[in-house]
């Protein structure tokens, strides 16, 4: 069971990782007969058997290395004494692993070790979680014949640049753990072990951890068995006591973590070796920036205003709610349950979401409920569901490993996606081929031992015509699957898109001068793209934020299945998802139009269901998206808004058009961690809860159900699923959840997708996969393997949809003559609220504005120079980053801080299907500057005004 | 041709050989004495790898240095068969004489075994060294 | 907004694109936002056909 914590202790380790065969072995190790899988060590096995054989430059992560020498075993019938890390299990095999003369060798070796070790145990931060020790304690060792005088590197000088740990060389055994965790498993390779013999000495090439090319994943940390590579804040607290496993709350990986404790205190979080999704793998952002849950801006008690002129009043829970309850009843007696809305969180729980849209459908009488998903991957709910019947990705992320070609179009895994981009360079580096369709050359494009076979740096917004070019390709030159085809798809819809792609006006040639993609190039990738077994497709943000982007989704599907790339491991159509549980704020019905599960809102027999458990009547008609909250706001129409964890006033496009409706509405409540930019216009403030001090679950980008769980008390007292619960209550609703536990069985009772879902499974399991149902009783790692979804008049055939390419009324023209993309970067998250507030900031101090040389030149601005950013809707300034990364014509941003306010240029064009809004495509014009812009100047102004808070009276 | 240009032809020239690393390495140390950071960074992103890798193939060989060191190099070699032959008691002497204006450097075996002790000095190796000869060889590089 | 969906389907041609975006309407929309487009006459052709419909439909 996971929910008790576990009183500390390592992590298991097996040395060696697992092997995977279906052929078994049989072997004897210091008589005990047992039998593992073909390919596993002998160190391995003995683990297994429960003999743990000395080592130090073994580890389950890694692979077999075979330097140290200290886990010499004897085998009958073998010379001499072989490694048992490197040995594999052979049929018969009788293995020693203790006999007195591999207990004089070993100790041989760790003498040898020691001798250039500092023997500070008592005082050393590592004391008592030190594979060293443990292993000098394993070999017996109780002197060291060689004496501590000879040469050694007891003096070597600490590296203490990176904020979150510190290298010690005089700790270090050179057992190159770290330089292989870093090349193995992160794939950056930033460690090398620089010298030779007795001079060889670990070092990021050179330089300093923070000035080298690390990107602070700390797997080398994880990796390290002593204390040369470890956690700052382990020798500031000392050695946790207490561990609980529980979910990242930061991106849509969803790795799962061990967080280290001493009582309340949080020590260190740990990637769990566990955890499916990242199997013991981790970014800077779980690893290391947490530090924000105990920000001092962070805000414990609720406060209320009459006006969004005024100061904030801290004041009690019930006045805050019966302040809110009553102001939210006087407006629906006014104006009627449509002037009430609540916009759902992807970075809170399930459970949570699921709470929010039922007190809006339910309690507030509306259907008026949104998610900040809609800026981000609706299109991918509503193409995905076209097209596949569901609205989800269809692969584990472990299928990638089997993938034989990877096209990455409109996502920048190695930034958004680290822990799965990690994953994805192994098997590149395994041989996979790669295509990056993207206006910038991202990192995967080319970095140390990846290289795109093909990079597409189209024109931005250009996506669904190198798409349709694609599939002109694959079906005008044969390299259709015919057989998956017949066998899996509509026909008569297939064919009339086959129709449509083959037109002239879709090919390569014909495009290129507007996607701006040289046609030759476009044809060998979508040669490749066909032509290899498997071939899977990722895409993120670049491919949904546009006014195209559900065509483009569903662009992408119809390239699936027209290569029969569905339904199997290493293929797939895969949505990296931003926020943590952008998948799970989807599956909850936080959209309009729709209930838990993908049902439309005006279906009786769903409603039924519903009204049926709630005791309400349920409004059968779609409600309001942000955007029209925000428009009916300015008409008058829509004048309440509950909003949980979300910020639109700085993720949303537009900010003038959002901060108009905010500040046209009567009764804003907010609910969060800190005084957002969008609680400027609030007049309610609810303390919300970190993930480190709630239960619930959140669903990762592969559809992955896995446990937060509450690993501290709650700063200001409630989870946030009780706040949501206590404003209910606070209308006259009886609610009585005693546990998120009991929401989740509710989830399960209504939503088929989740019937066997419960926290009960998932603390026995781990982890599920949705659907779990009759059907797919232990979940479903891979979708749409006999099948699609059967869609209310589908068969569960695959449907070609027909994508047209109709380009973005955006235009460059004479005042703003280039574009505007946006995107992310590794060491920041969103809109930042948490990450600003960690020491990742070291590693991104400012938005800065990619320009390609020829650009900033024509401009007279050099690197570092302050520019001017402007478009149709507004401007803004930012630093300059002169750059080859991006094309001519083409300029690039981050979102991460609001004095940038990057969205006061985006515009308010949106996805034709789902208004997603178009923040990859903004027209622009730059020019150098001298300060910031006005409307910076003014909105520090507000800011400030509106977060006073009038001092305790 | 400036530098710059200079380490580009020395990179092209290998382009797409294998193992074009360490060609790489010793034509640019030929060039210029050295293989300083900067240059480590445009060969590692020619050869796509990271600039740790580079360096730590930098600093497995002793040929290879990042800053250029202007002294005449005496290499003495200190390898099982020279040791045998009493190279361990010249290197005093040989460290006395080269002060700070001679570099003293080691090699692990000339191929000499037999008429050792033995260093290199450019490409002229000299055998049979005693204390007098080696003092002397230092004092002439 | 209706004549980027239009514009969207208008590959199915007249009559179904019309009707494709009649349909995209009625899922998406609040009954009270298509009930303010008032006179759709200006808007583009699938879009004015596809309101039409919707009227006749309630
Ligand atoms: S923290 Fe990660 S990237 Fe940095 S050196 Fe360690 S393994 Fe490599
Ligand atoms: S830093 Fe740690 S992992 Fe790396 S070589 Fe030294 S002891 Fe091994
Ligand atoms: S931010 Fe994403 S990749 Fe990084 S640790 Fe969290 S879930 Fe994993
Ligand atoms: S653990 Fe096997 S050689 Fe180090
Ligand atoms: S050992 Fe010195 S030359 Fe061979």
């Amino acid at each position: 069971m996971l929910t008790e914590p576990q009183p500390y202790a390592p992590q298991a380790d097996f040395g060696t990782p697992e092997a995977v065969s279906e052929t078994m072995v049989a072997l004897t190790i210091d008589g005990r007969r047992l039998t593992v899988p073909a390919g596993t060590s002998v160190m391995r096995a003995a683990a297994l058997a429960g003999g743990a054989i000395p080592r130090l430059c073994a580890t389950d992560s890694l692979a077999a290395f075979g330097s140290c020498r200290l886990c010499l075993v004897e085998i009958d019938g073998m010379k001499g004494t072989p490694a048992s890390c490197t040995t594999p299990v052979a049929e018969g095999m009788a293995v020693r692993t203790q006999t007195p003369r591999l207990q004089r060798l070993r100790r041989g070796v760790m003498e040898l070790t020691i001798s250039d070790h500092p023997l500070d145990c008592l005082t050393c931060s590592a004391s008592n979680d030190c594979e060293l020790q443990d292993a000098a304690a394993q070999v017996g060792l109780r002197d060291v014949r060689y004496g501590y005088a000879g040469a050694n590197h007891l003096d070597a000088a600490a590296d203490a640049s990176n904020p979150y740990f510190a290298f010690d060389p005089a700790k270090c055994i050179v057992c190159s753990r770290c330089v292989r965790a870093c090349d193995e498993v992160q794939g950056t390779f930033a460690l090398t072990i620089a010298g030779r013999g007795f001079d060889s000495q670990v070092s990021p090439g050179g330089e300093s951890f923070l000035g080298s090319e690390c990107v602070s994943c700390g797997a080398c940390v994880a990796a390290c068995p002593t204390a040369a590579l470890e956690e700052k804040s382990i020798a500031a607290i000392g050695k946790p006591e207490r561990a609980v496993i529980t979910t990242c709350a930061y991106c849509g990986v969803g790795c799962a973590f061990r967080a280290e404790l001493r009582g309340e205190q949080l020590v260190r979080m740990v990637p769990w070796k566990d955890g499916k999704a990242n199997h013991g793998h981790s970014c800077v952002k779980g690893r290391f920036a947490w530090g924000y849950a105990h920000h001092r801006d962070r805000i414990t008690t609720p406060m209320i205003r009459e006006r969004i002129d005024q100061p904030w009043r801290e004041v009690g829970w019930d006045e805050a709610l019966g302040f809110a309850a009553a102001r939210l009843k006087e407006i629906k007696a006014r104006h009627g349950a449509q002037a009430l809305g609540g916009i759902t969180s992807s970075r809170c729980t399930n459970e949570e979401t699921f709470l929010v849209q039922k007190l809006v459908r339910a309690g507030f009488g509306s259907n008026n409920v949104d998610t900040c998903a809609r800026v981000c991957h609706s299109p991918t709910g509503y193409g995905l569901k076209a097209t596949f019947g569901t609205s989800a990705g269809t692969q584990d992320f472990d299928s990638v490993m089997a993938a034989d070609v990877i096209l990455v179009i409109g996502a920048n895994p190695t930034d958004a996606h680290p822990v799965f981009a990690s994953r994805l360079k192994q098997r590149l580096r395994q041989g996979a081929k790669l295509i990056v369709v993207d206006p910038r050359r991202i990192d995967l494009v080319r970095s140390p031992h990846v290289a795109a076979a093909h990079h597409l740096a189209l024109q931005p917004g250009t996506n669904v015509a190198v798409l349709t070019a694609m599939a002109h390709v694959i079906v005008t030159e044969g390299l259709v699957d015919e057989g998956f085809i017949a066998a899996r798809c509509e026909r008569d819809e297939y064919q009339d898109w086959a129709r449509f792609v083959c037109e002239p006006r879709h090919s390569p040639e014909a495009l290129a001068a507007v996607t701006r993609v040289p046609a030759g190039d476009l044809r060998a990738a979508a040669r490749l793209f066909a032509s290899q077994r498997n071939g899977a497709i990722y895409y993120g943000l670049g491919v949904t934020e546009h006014s195209q982007g559900s065509s483009t989704v569903m662009a992408i599907a119809n390239l699936a299945m027209a290569t029969g790339n569905i339904g199997r491991a290493g293929v797939g159509v895969n949505p990296l998802r931003g926020q943590n549980n952008v998948q799970g704020a989807c599956d909850m019905g936080s959209f309009p139009h729709e209930l838990s599960g993908y049902r439309h809102i005006s279906d009786g027999a769903t409603r039924a269901l519903f009204e049926k458990d709630w005791g309400v009547a349920l409004d059968p008609d779609p409600g309001l998206r942000i955007p029209d909250m925000l428009d009916a706001a300015r008409d008058g129409s829509f004048r309440a808004l509950y909003i949980q964890g979300e910020d639109i006033l700085q993720s949303d496009p537009d900010t003038h058009h959002v901060a108009a409706g905010l500040a046209a509405m009567e009764c804003v409540i907010v609910h969060d961690l800190f005084l957002n930019e969008t609680a400027s216009y609030a007049h309610v403030f609810l303390p919300g809860s970190s993930f480190l001090e709630k239960t619930g679950t959140f669903t990762n980008a592969e559809r992955r159900i896995q446990m937060v769980r509450r690993v501290m008390t709650p700063a200001n007292g409630l989870e946030d699923w009780e706040v949501t619960q206590a404003l209910a209550r606070a209308l006259g609703l009886d609610w009585r959840y005693d546990s998120s536990a009991a929401i989740m069985d509710e989830i399960a009772r209504l939503t088929p997708s989740f019937a066997g879902v419960s926290h009960e499974r998932l603390d026995a399991e781990g982890s599920l996969q949705w659907p779990v149902d009759a059907a797919h009783p232990d979940g479903s790692p891979v979708m749409h393997v006999d099948g699609f979804v059967p869609g209310p008049n589908g068969k569960g055939r695959g449907k070609f949809v027909v994508t047209d390419y109709i380009p973005t009324d955006e235009r460059t023209g004479l005042r703003f003559p280039l574009l505007l993309t946006t995107g992310r970067i590794l060491s920041q998250y969103n809109v930042g609220a948490q990450t600003r507030r960690t020491d990742n900031s070291i590693w991104h101090e400012e938005d800065l504005l990619e320009i390609h040389p020829t650009d900033a030149e024509s401009r007279g601005l050099a690197e570092g120079d302050r520019a001017r950013l402007a478009s149709r809707t507004g401007e803004t300034t930012l630093r300059v980053h002169v750059t080859e990364r991006v094309a001519p014509g083409v300029v690039y941003t981050t979102f991460h801080h609001p004095a940038t306010q990057a969205n006061v240029v985006t515009t308010d064009y949106s996805d034709w299907a789902t208004n997603c809004p178009e923040y990859k495509v903004t027209a622009v014009q730059v020019t150098p500057s001298n300060g910031p812009s006005a409307w910076q100047e003014d909105y520090a102004d507000l800011t400030a005004r509106a977060r006073r808070i009038a001092p305790a009276a | 041709m400036d530098d710059s240009a200079r380490l580009a032809e020395i990179i092209a020239a290998h382009a797409g050989e294998e193992g074009a690393l360490l060609p790489i390495l010793h034509d640019v140390r030929a060039a210029f004495g050295c293989i300083a950071r900067a240059a480590q960074a445009d060969i590692a992103q020619a050869l796509n790898l990271s600039r740790a890798e580079v360096h730590g193939v930098i600093g497995f060989y002793h040929d290879f240095t990042e800053t250029p060191d202007p002294r005449p190099l005496v290499e003495l070699c200190r390898a099982e068969a020279c040791q045998a032959r009493g190279v361990e008691a010249l290197v005093a002497a040989a460290e006395r004489a080269a002060g700070a204006r001679v570099r003293i450097g080691k090699v692990w075996c000339l191929g000499l075994c037999s008429v050792g002790p033995n260093a290199r000095i450019g490409d002229d190796v000299h055998a049979r060294l005693d204390e007098a000869r080696l003092v002397a060889l230092v004092a002439g590089a | 907004m209706a004549n980027q969906i239009a514009a969207n389907f208008a590959i199915a041609g007249g009559e179904a694109a019309a009707r494709a975006t009649a349909e995209h309407i009625r899922q998406f929309w609040n009954s009270r936002m298509i009930a303010a487009m008032g006179d759709t006459s200006g808007l583009d052709p699938i879009a004015a056909a596809a309101f039409a419909q919707l009227r006749i439909d309630g």
